[in-house]
């Protein structure tokens, strides 16, 4: 219970943020292709059917991403928020069923690279993106 | 990462299943299917790479839906027209190691 107010109130202070940053400009760190490994721990496996970015792809006009699925999206839910200095965005697909939270991802710039986080009704993963470096 | 020698994923999922290019240690690929045997599709959803049934008898298949378990003919669940069907409708059959 506890548990379902706190991802309530994430969720408020996201879609709070969200409307208060939509034109702030995603930093110079963020951009570029980014390829995405999972940081694989003990326990149950929720890369295998949580989908999360593999490849990402951020410019000044927003974010596009490819899953471990092949499939490509462009976030309709995505924004930069500048006070925390975090990306957060949303899957395009919905999910098997209405009655779950959504996924959604938060990833942050550290030391070159993008380090990463898949949510649903709480944190199931993280993830850390190396640059790719043969299109710049 | 958790994969078989074939480089599935371990334990197999609901999408694993349905994958006809998916070779799963234990299971064969059956085209008449009977009580007992697996059904299974690919679906792209952000939170699941499928969906999994058991066949029961009467073309019927047990899988769980929006409420819990449910007992259902075979092709109300498994569609090709299902608008997150990303595959063919499979059968498998535990076989043994």
């Amino acid at each position: 219970m506890i548990s379902s107010l706190r991802f309530i109130c994430i969720l408020f202070v996201l879609v709070l943020t969200a409307c208060s940053n939509a034109a702030v400009k995603i930093p110079e760190k963020f951009l570029g292709d980014w390829i995405i490994t999972v940081e694989e721990k003990a326990g149950f496996p929720w890369w295998h059917q949580i989908k999360y970015p593999v490849n990402l792809s951020v410019s000044e006009s927003g974010l596009r991403f490819t899953d471990q699925g092949g499939f490509e999206c462009i976030p309709e839910t995505q924004f930069y928020d500048d006070e925390i200095d975090m990306l957060v965005f949303k899957h395009c697909l919905p999910n098997k069923s209405q009655r779950v939270y959504d996924v959604f991802y938060r990833a942050k710039h550290k030391d070159g690279f993008i380090v990463g986080e898949s949510w649903t009704y709480k944190l199931l993963f993280k993830w850390v993106g190396n640059q790719r470096l043969d299109r710049h | 990462m958790n994969v078989d020698q074939a480089g599935n994923a371990w334990p197999p999922t609901a999408g694993t299943f349905g994958n006809p290019n998916a070779s799963i240690p234990g299971w064969s690929i059956v085209n008449s299917p009977q009580p007992g045997d697996i059904v299974a599709q690919q679906r792209v959803y952000s939170d699941a790479s499928g969906h999994v049934g058991i066949v029961v008898g009467g073309g019927d298949v047990i899988s769980a839906r929006t409420g819990g378990l449910s007992r259902d003919p075979v092709n109300s669940v498994f569609s090709a027209n299902n608008p997150q069907a990303s595959g063919p409708i499979m059968y498998r059959r535990y076989v043994g190691q």
